[in-house]
């Protein structure tokens, strides 16, 4: 079960308000919503890079709120993937791993099923910043994944993609999804996204959730 | 979150050390406020505020020209040859001020000194940066509404004035950061001022170097600080710089001048001539009493202390990015005074009193601190500002504080970071104001250099300026080296961690 209790940060001029909010064990959470309605601002709240000013987070018997943003060991691809532009794909990949105390046998099993997976080993020595869309996507969903994260958040993850790439790259990550088996909380406002990924959907408008439907 | 705390205060704690020293001084010595000397203090902020006014007003008006010059370059010129352009523009506000020293000198025949002087000299070594501004501000803002204008027929004159708006509130800042510049400058007003021109640095100058009057000296560095501050807090605010247009495509402006470009070629075709008539004239000079000057010794001296400010000032480029995303940092340097050499003096002589007896260790620390209060203003901020995404990124993918620090900031830092020390290293070079006020007879070949230029052996202390140059170039090349050494053990360990 994870469940948020309450979540309340005062803006300037916004707030976000949220309480009881259930996001699933298994399957896809989709928080969908217009541009400023705070969806962005939520991940930045619960990966704690934000300081919330009331905050619950029960993830199982773990008290996410209660832990450092290091400890949450949150899976996080941003809107714009944010690669380390001057590391190669594998040691931006191979850091993540690192960073969360993968031993180094396994960090390279891992990185050897993801890059077979997501077809990465041709690209493994390039520098992150002279990569495509679609392969900058892939990157940094496995640096994501690498740390065997307890969720997964994906802000908007083919917003910046071409038409033509994004049918391929949502297969490609649902394929993923479904082999990690944990919870995935996706942030999108594209309705394409939400049919082709959504287990439940929670609609936030002006910094709370109006709508909560598990499909 | 509590050892970030302790990090910043303690990294902090340095930059308001001037202030205390100005008040302990201002207080400690006895009848300061009595025996205060309105008429001097009048005529040396007059003189300051004099030069500083027309200073800024004839170097915006110079750059204005040369920015008409620079539009028409522009398009006729490769990507490779434009980006010397634009450095040469800078250039001349980069070098120490004895290069502007010197090229004035030479070339203005006699040299009118005094008020008129500095506001010569100030004008010219600030004019290419104004040339830049504008060039700048009209890519930004103009340059598509220039095009539209020529398709509707309208003039320069016209174009101008309806835009004129749109960069008003930029030319305001841009005159307050010159005028801030020209107030503060010590080493053009020491050397070109004369004793009419007397500004109120060089009045400090004065009390420290030849009455020893340290109290009353601080007491006119705490109202030039003042007046600064009050500068600062309206001009300079970090933030992200915004993106310039890719212009270069763009074959015809409304403010291009053919005229002005030809006037500039000619003063640069002037400029190499009389550098090249100077040099041949002061070489054969130099062969004559080159025993006598103990070259070797200040040579070594100046490389010592070049190669010192540039690693310390590096240290502490890259030591500041572990306060992303802490922008406490940031709101403190800004809010800093430009590097005042006279506060400074006083504080290397304070610190000498009573704690660090070694005073090229005291000379190489400060001018590190200096230069990295200036540098930090010069792109190192929106650098810091940039990674803070990154630095977020990292700690959601539980990278612990040292990894953040060596992989992610350190390794993208290092090449700007060398590059920008390389700076603090030239401006040691150069420097003769700072070292005037400390020590008692000539230790670098920058002081040399000065005192040869104060006895109008101008073609000597040219010569004397090339071996600076000759310096900088082998510094150049150390810290390149030193730059891939960093990069190259730093991508080891990222491999290796």
């Amino acid at each position: 079960m994870s469940l948020i209790t309450y979540l309340e940060k005062q803006y300037d001029s916004f707030k976000i308000s949220i309480s009881n909010w259930n996001i699933l064990d298994q399957g896809v959470t989709v928080l969908k919503g217009p541009s400023g309605s705070g969806k962005t601002s939520v991940i930045r709240l619960l990966c704690g890079l934000e300081k919330a000013d009331r905050f619950e987070w029960q993830f199982g018997d773990i008290k996410m709120n209660q832990l450092k943003i290091s400890e949450r060991k949150i899976g996080w691809v941003p809107q714009h993937y944010e690669l380390f532009p001057h590391l190669s794909v594998i040691e931006n990949i191979f850091l993540a791993g690192k960073a969360r105390g993968i031993p180094g046998e396994k960090l390279e099993e891992r990185i050897k099923y993801y890059f077979d997976l997501l077809n990465l080993s041709p690209i493994k020595d390039r520098k992150a910043s002279v990569l495509s869309g679609g392969e900058q996507q892939r990157v940094s969903l496995v640096r994501a994944l690498i740390g065997e994260p307890r969720i997964l958040f994906l802000d908007e993850p083919f917003s910046a993609l071409d038409d033509d790439l994004k049918k391929d790259a949502r297969s490609l990550v649902r394929d993923v999804l479904n082999r990690e088996k944990i919870p995935v909380l996706l942030v999108t406002h594209d309705q394409q996204d939400i049919d082709f990924f959504a287990n439940k959907i929670s609609m936030i408008q002006n910094g709370q959730i109006v709508s909560d439907v598990v499909i | 979150m509590k050892t970030k705390s302790i990090f910043n205060f303690v990294f902090l704690v340095p930059f308001f050390l001037p202030l205390f020293f100005l008040f302990k001084y201002v207080f400690s010595g006895t009848g300061v406020i009595q025996s205060f000397d309105v008429a001097e203090f009048y005529w040396g902020f007059k003189n300051s505020l004099i030069q500083s006014v027309f200073s800024s007003l004839f170097s915006l008006l110079l750059g204005y020209f040369i920015f008409k010059g620079l539009v028409q370059l522009r398009p006729r010129v490769n990507s490779k040859i434009w980006t010397v352009v634009e450095f040469i523009n800078i250039l001349p506000s980069l070098l120490p001020g004895l290069f502007i020293l010197l090229i004035g000198f030479m070339t203005f025949e006699p040299f009118p000194m005094g008020t008129a002087g500095i506001i010569l000299l100030h004008t010219f070594s600030n004019a290419g940066l104004c040339g830049q501004f504008f060039l700048n501000r009209y890519d930004e803002k103009l340059i598509s509404l220039d095009q539209v204008s020529q398709v509707l027929g309208l003039s320069e004159g016209v174009f101008f004035r309806k835009t004129f708006s749109l960069i008003k509130q930029d030319l305001v800042q841009m005159y307050l950061f010159l005028f801030i510049l020209c107030f503060s400058s010590f080493a053009i007003p020491l050397v070109a001022g004369g004793g009419h021109g007397t500004t109120l640095e060089v009045l400090i100058y004065e009390k420290v170097r030849i009455e020893n009057n340290l109290a009353m000296a601080s007491l006119y560095s705490l109202i030039q600080f003042a007046i600064l501050c009050l500068g600062i807090w309206i001009f300079l605010r970090p933030g992200k710089s915004e993106k310039r247009r890719n212009s270069r495509a763009v074959a015809n402006s409304l403010f291009g001048s053919t005229f002005n470009l030809s006037i500039i070629l000619v003063g640069y075709a002037y400029l190499i001539y009389q550098i090249g008539k100077v040099t041949a004239d002061g070489w054969a000079q130099f062969l004559e009493v080159f025993p006598e000057l103990s070259l070797p010794l200040l040579g070594a001296k100046s490389i010592l202390y070049s190669i010192g400010v540039s690693l310390a000032t590096y240290i502490l480029l890259i030591l500041s990015s572990l306060f992303i995303p802490n922008r406490l940092l940031a709101k403190t340097l800004y809010m800093i005074q430009l590097p005042s050499m006279n506060i400074f003096a006083i504080m290397i002589l304070f610190l000498q009193i009573y704690w660090i007896k070694n005073v090229n260790i005291l000379f190489v620390l400060i001018y590190s601190y200096i230069s990295f209060v200036a540098l930090f203003k010069m792109g190192w901020s929106e650098r810091l500002i940039n990674l803070e995404l990154q630095n977020d990124l990292a700690e959601v993918l539980s990278m612990s504080l040292k990894r953040k620090f060596l992989f992610i900031n350190w390794l993208q830092l290092n090449q700007f970071g060398f590059y920008l020390s390389f700076f603090a290293g030239a401006w040691v070079l150069g420097d003769f104001v700072l070292s005037k006020l400390i020590f008692s007879q000539d230790v670098t070949l920058a002081m040399l250099s000065q005192t040869l230029l104060s006895s109008y052996r101008i073609d000597l202390s040219f010569i004397i300026f090339l071996l600076i140059i000759c310096v900088m170039f082998m510094l150049f090349i150390l810290l390149k080296g030193l730059e891939y050494v960093v990069d190259y053990l730093l991508r080891k360990a990222v491999r290796l961690v």
